[in-house]
């Protein structure tokens, strides 16, 4: 058997920008992991992704140790570098943000494919596509 | 969408009644991401998401699960413009193409205490090394013969001596010839070396740190353990170097270190030491190489668990 898990929490954050506050310090201080400890390995391994968001995944074990696994900057945060724009459109099917060509989202499906729950590349664009779309983004 | 700059989060973070609203929505699971970033917008801060995991057979452990609903949770300092955020996040929820329709649940207000109560429970009484020994200011000791005590309230700054590195740092420091030693603390978090390096004999001991919270922490720990007059706090750096001092302990972080190595060579005076740590194995070289190339020499490197500590000399 497993080791016995209290909770699995996911977090998005900026890139060595971990601080006790919201939401690291109610998602892991309601479990008793230590906060502190979490904020300051997060920030060592994350420090040189500065300006992008790393999600990352905590496993809280009933004796209140804790792992974490980082994980690829979402979708969108890789979308809005490519094209080099600070947020999606707040009316996406009006307005439109900019175009991805089909080997940027080659390219980001790649670099996402290890965390998505994607069966193939063709699937893993879709998904790209799909977010995409949703920030206003047209595909080219 | 108005957004909150980190460093707004963090003052509102420290005002004098620090509460937050805890905005959460229940999506499907192919939405979270979708509804991640909508949230995203509004609490740059980050998000949480909370998923359901199950224990699998084949693999002998747990993964999330994929088919059951995800919590997605975004932090406002209460205060803000919350009520016109709120709402905006709903027409733009509705505006996305999500799979499922989600359903928000109710606001929640959060006080600071409610989340850094449960964690102070876990902090007890450590010993390090010969004779230093922590313990958080709420808890009471029996002294044994020899000991020298550290008593340290965090706050929310990091240095409570549970985590390796600080442990490391207050091993070294106790191997260090410290009396009449002048010492600087870069980074000093709750003040926790500079006050186990004042109590270990140096005649005088700057502590150093760019957030606010941790000088704050600092001072009132100096205070607390009757070093306030050996203990000088600053905010601020080391840029351009300082000193000179006889021992430098830096518990940052391994990038940081590498840029100032030259700044922390210049600011040693002849004969004095220096102690690194805040890293894991990756920066060891890349540390090493750059203090060497300022004309130090590393005694040793030391480890525990996955974090190391190199000490170097002049």
């Amino acid at each position: 058997m497993a080791k016995k898990i209290r909770a699995i929490i996911k977090l998005q954050l900026q890139a060595g920008q971990a601080t006790p506050a919201p939401p690291v310090g109610p998602a892991l201080g309601q479990h008793g992991a230590n906060i502190m400890a979490f904020c300051k390995e997060y920030n060592e391994r994350t420090a040189r992704a500065a300006g992008s968001i790393i999600p990352v995944e905590i496993t809280v074990f009933e004796d209140r140790s804790f792992t974490f696994t980082l994980k690829t900057p979402p979708a969108s945060d890789l979308i809005r570098k490519a094209l080099g724009i600070e947020k999606g459109s707040p009316a996406q099917k009006r307005e439109k943000v900019g175009t991805l060509s089909r080997a940027q989202v080659k390219q980001i499906a790649e670099a996402k494919m290890k965390d998505l729950n994607a069966n193939d590349i063709d699937a893993a664009m879709r998904m790209v596509e799909g977010t995409a779309r949703s920030m206003g983004v047209e595909i080219g | 969408m108005p957004t909150l700059g980190h460093t707004e989060m963090k003052r509102a973070n420290v005002a004098s009644e620090p509460t937050w609203l805890e905005i959460a929505v229940e999506v499907a699971a192919i939405d979270t991401d979708v509804a991640a970033d909508i949230l995203r917008q509004a609490c740059p801060g980050g998000v949480a998401i909370q998923s359901a995991s199950r224990y699998e057979l084949d693999s002998d452990s747990y993964v999330a699960d994929g088919d059951a609903l995800a919590l997605v949770c975004g932090y406002l300092p209460a205060g803000q413009d919350s009520e016109r955020l709120r709402r905006s996040l709903r027409l733009a929820m509705r505006a996305a193409p999500l799979e499922h329709p989600p359903r928000w649940r109710r606001v929640r207000r959060l006080r600071e205490e409610s989340w850094s109560d449960s964690w102070k429970k876990h902090f007890g009484v450590q010993r390090h090394g010969r004779a230093l020994v922590v313990k958080p200011s709420w808890t009471r000791y029996r002294l044994k013969g020899g000991d020298i005590v550290i008593e340290i309230d965090p706050g929310m700054a990091f240095g409570t001596g549970q985590h390796p590195t600080t442990a490391m740092c207050l091993r070294a420091l106790e191997e260090q010839l410290l009396k009449g030693a002048d010492v600087l603390d870069l980074g000093c978090g709750s003040g926790i070396l500079a006050i186990a390096a004042a109590k270990l004999g140096a005649t005088h001991v700057l502590a150093l740190d760019l957030d606010p919270n941790a000088v704050r922490a600092t001072r009132e720990n100096a205070a607390a353990n009757g070093v306030a007059d050996l203990v000088g706090v600053r905010e601020g750096t080391l840029e351009g170097g300082g000193g000179p001092f006889d021992v430098i302990v830096a518990n940052i972080s391994g990038l940081t270190l590498e840029r100032l190595a030259a700044d922390l060579a210049r600011s040693l005076g002849p004969g004095g030491s220096l102690i690194t740590s805040g890293f894991l194995d990756d920066a060891v070289v890349g540390l090493s190489n750059a203090l060497e190339g300022t004309g130090l020499t590393i005694v040793k490197v030391i480890d525990d668990g996955v974090w190391r500590a190199i000490i170097a000399r002049t």
